[in-house]
């Protein structure tokens, strides 16, 4: 069953109907969307003594050949119905069945068990026996016509005995019966209950009167509706009651399509043989093994490169998912590297700051330390003391002193106060008397400013308690006291210009 | 069911012999070269999915990108500020290391002594430099590391005979004045038979 794109349902295969009578060979070609329709319907007479394959190939090309799905409806088949101990089916299916049947059905068919090609659908049973309608012919003529057919792009599907249709013909709504009177056998189908109907064969030819108690024993019951149906016109003649024949064109189409219909349905009650799949010759075998590594290789290359650009793509998304982080990183490591630039710049911009303020500040004070020093030693020395030498060396300064008394009050505190900003500490006096006057004095005084070492590198300001300047007139002032007090002492004033 | 050389085929052998050749090749092709690359392919994907999970926010990304610049701004900052800060130490220790200047701060002293009725007895260099004092000689060492050798001051010894005030003068005047020269000791000292005292100032030039 094939499909259409653009159809609105799915599309049944083209069907070919043959029926092969001994008096007439039958082709009809069935074709349809939904349901299979009769199309077209080809008939000629069936020439005597030829075999089945020869009848089936002359029935099919009674039309132009084609691509269908073909059965074969041939009443010359053999079909019977056997009684079998349960015990020998017991457990048996498909193939296994039917080779069973095979060899119980060789009494009444004469085929071969090994040449036989057998279909058999239950036929109910009773007790310890069990029944099968069977259908059998030759598998050597199922072959031949499966080559004819298949010559001629045909397709062979099954091949049954045209009696016994399990359907009713026409319309009917409640119970049916029917009686089929073929050239040598006569066939019995009960549709009391149209949901399961069921078929009867009767192995004597309706030209013998006997097969009339079997069929009205089989059938219990007569129903009104009983029909006699003959597979042509020459049987009416044994028929009872209405009777149809499939001489007539209505009934013989009503017929196939009700055939075409059971046979092309889900699951078909009827015993069709179907013909075993054709074995595939070598050659195309060997072109399917290459196709399939041929296919199979392409496959694996299409895959290699697919995980090539998978692994491209992954790469790529990696890089992609990396950049942040590596962004991150040479943001911070040029943000970092700045930062030590900064800090190294602030630090040297820090350090010539303060080498400019330190720079400033030490000469600044180092200017004026010594006019200061002078100028306070002009203001606090007293008049009963006289400086007379001054020295200097690696920062620390002495002074001698000479003094009518061992002691000069305020004069270390006044000179202190006035030299400590500059980094000057000073010392108490050494003393030594000189024992000149009664008592003991005048005494010479040794006094140590001591250089205090400030802070490297703090950034001071000027010292608060000293004069910015020196001014003359201060020095002036200081000079003449001090000079005076001291040349009451000595021979020569030290303040004498 | 079939016979080949007195070898029975059977419909299984049939269709093992169409697919065979195709499972030979998915198989060695599965066995030869997917192994390596779909290991690959998932370290590749562990990989991803780390670097996605300890991807940093743009946030931050941008966050430590406008921190650079900013730095870069800063640091643009600190050298403008730097280039003067070195200028005006340059003109700072000039007027000490520059030939020319000294020159004219030895004569300014010569002529301050004179106007400060000082007498020059003699002037001498030192090369002694452990005779200043600490602050003098930090700004000696820090001056010799950050201006390099041979440009700093020399010390110089001059000896002057004069009195108490002249010598307060002149050292007065010389705190005001613009003369590169500071006074690092003093000694004052009577002299025998002569007026005023003798000094011994230790100037650094």
């Amino acid at each position: 069953m094939s499909s259409s794109l653009f159809s609105s349902g799915p599309r049944r295969d083209a069907v070919t109907m043959l029926l092969i009578t001994p008096t007439r060979l039958i082709r009809a070609d069935f074709e349809g969307r939904r349901e299979l329709l009769l199309k077209q319907i080809w008939e000629a007479r069936a020439p005597a003594g030829e075999t089945l394959p020869v009848l089936v190939e002359a029935a099919f090309m009674l039309g132009a050949p084609k691509k269908v799905a073909v059965y074969v409806l041939a009443s010359g088949l053999s079909t019977q119905v056997l009684q079998v101990p349960a015990g020998k089916v017991a457990g048996l299916e498909g193939d296994e069945l039917a080779n069973a049947l095979s060899f119980e059905a060789e009494a009444i068919s004469g085929i071969n068990p090994f040449d036989s090609a057998l279909s058999a659908v239950p036929a109910g049973g009773s007790g310890t026996d069990r029944s099968f309608w069977v259908t059998q012919m030759s598998q050597a003529d199922l072959a031949q016509i499966q080559d004819s057919l298949h010559v001629r792009k045909a397709v062979l599907r099954g091949v049954s005995h045209p009696g016994g249709l399990l359907r009713a013909l026409g319309h009917s709504t409640s119970g049916w019966q029917r009686v089929e009177l073929w050239n040598d056998i006569v066939l019995c189908v009960d549709g009391s209950n149209p949901a399961t109907p069921r078929s009867h064969v009767v192995a004597t030819p309706p030209s013998r009167g006997l097969w009339r108690p079997q069929v009205d024993q089989w059938f219990g019951a007569l129903l009104s509706d009983r029909a006699v149906m003959v597979a042509d016109s020459s049987l009416i003649q044994y028929a009872d009651g209405p009777t149809v024949s499939l001489d007539e064109e209505m009934v013989l189409k009503s017929w196939l399509q009700e055939w075409a219909t059971e046979l092309t349905g889900d699951r078909t009650r009827m015993p069709v043989v179907k013909p075993a799949p054709k074995p595939m010759p070598d050659a195309q075998r060997v072109a399917l093994a290459a196709s399939l590594a041929l296919g199979a290789g392409a496959i694996c290359v299409a895959h290699f490169f697919f995980l090539g650009h998978r692994l491209n793509v992954l790469r790529t998304e990696l890089a992609d998912a990396e950049k942040p982080a590596k962004e991150l990183a040479e943001f911070s490591n040029r943000a970092n590297a700045l930062q030590t630039q900064l800090e190294q710049v602030r630090s040297e911009a820090q350090e010539l700051r303060e080498l400019r303020e330190f720079w400033k500040d030490t000469l600044d004070k180092e200017h004026r330390r010594h006019a200061t020093l002078l100028l306070t030693l002009a203001q606090a020395t007293p008049v009963d003391l006289a400086i007379v030498t001054i020295d200097e060396y690696a920062g620390e300064l002495h002074l001698t002193g000479l003094s009518m008394t061992p002691d000069v009050p305020g004069f270390a505190t006044n000179v202190a106060a006035a030299v400590e900003p500059f980094g000057w500490r000073i010392e108490p006096p050494r003393r030594r008397a000189l024992n000149i006057a009664a008592d003991g004095g005048p005494w010479q005084l040794d006094w140590s400013l001591k250089t205090v070492i400030l802070n490297p590198g703090v950034v001071m300001g000027p010292p608060t308690n000293a004069p910015a300047t020196v001014s003359s007139e201060a020095i002036r002032a200081a000079a003449g006291a001090a000079g005076a007090a001291v040349a009451t002492v000595l021979t020569d004033g030290m303040t004498g210009r | 069911m079939g016979t080949t050389g007195g070898i029975t085929i059977t419909r299984r052998d049939k269709v093992l012999l169409v697919i065979v050749p195709a499972l030979f090749i998915i198989i060695v092709y599965a066995y030869a070269f997917t192994k390596a690359p779909i290991q690959r392919l998932k370290a590749l994907n562990a990989q991803v999915e780390t670097a996605r999970v300890k991807a940093p926010r743009k946030i931050d990304v941008e966050a430590e990108r406008v921190r650079g610049v900013l730095l870069a701004r800063d640091l643009e900052k600190a050298r403008a500020e730097l280039k003067p800060l070195r200028e005006e130490l340059g003109r700072l220790t000039s007027s000490w290391t520059n030939s020319t200047d000294r020159l004219m701060g030895s004569d300014m002293l010569s002529a301050l002594w004179v106007r400060h009725g000082l007498k020059l007895q003699e002037q001498t260099a030192l090369t002694n430099q452990a005779i200043l004092a600490p602050a003098l000689q930090q700004l000696a060492d820090r001056a010799r590391a950050t201006l390099g050798p041979g440009r700093y001051p020399v010390l110089w010894e001059v000896q002057l005979q004069g009195g108490y005030m002249n010598m307060l003068d002149a050292l007065d005047e010389l705190s005001r004045s613009d003369v590169a020269a500071v006074p690092v000791a003093l000694e004052m000292s009577d002299t025998p038979n002569q007026p005023g005292k003798s000094w011994k100032i230790r100037l650094w030039q």
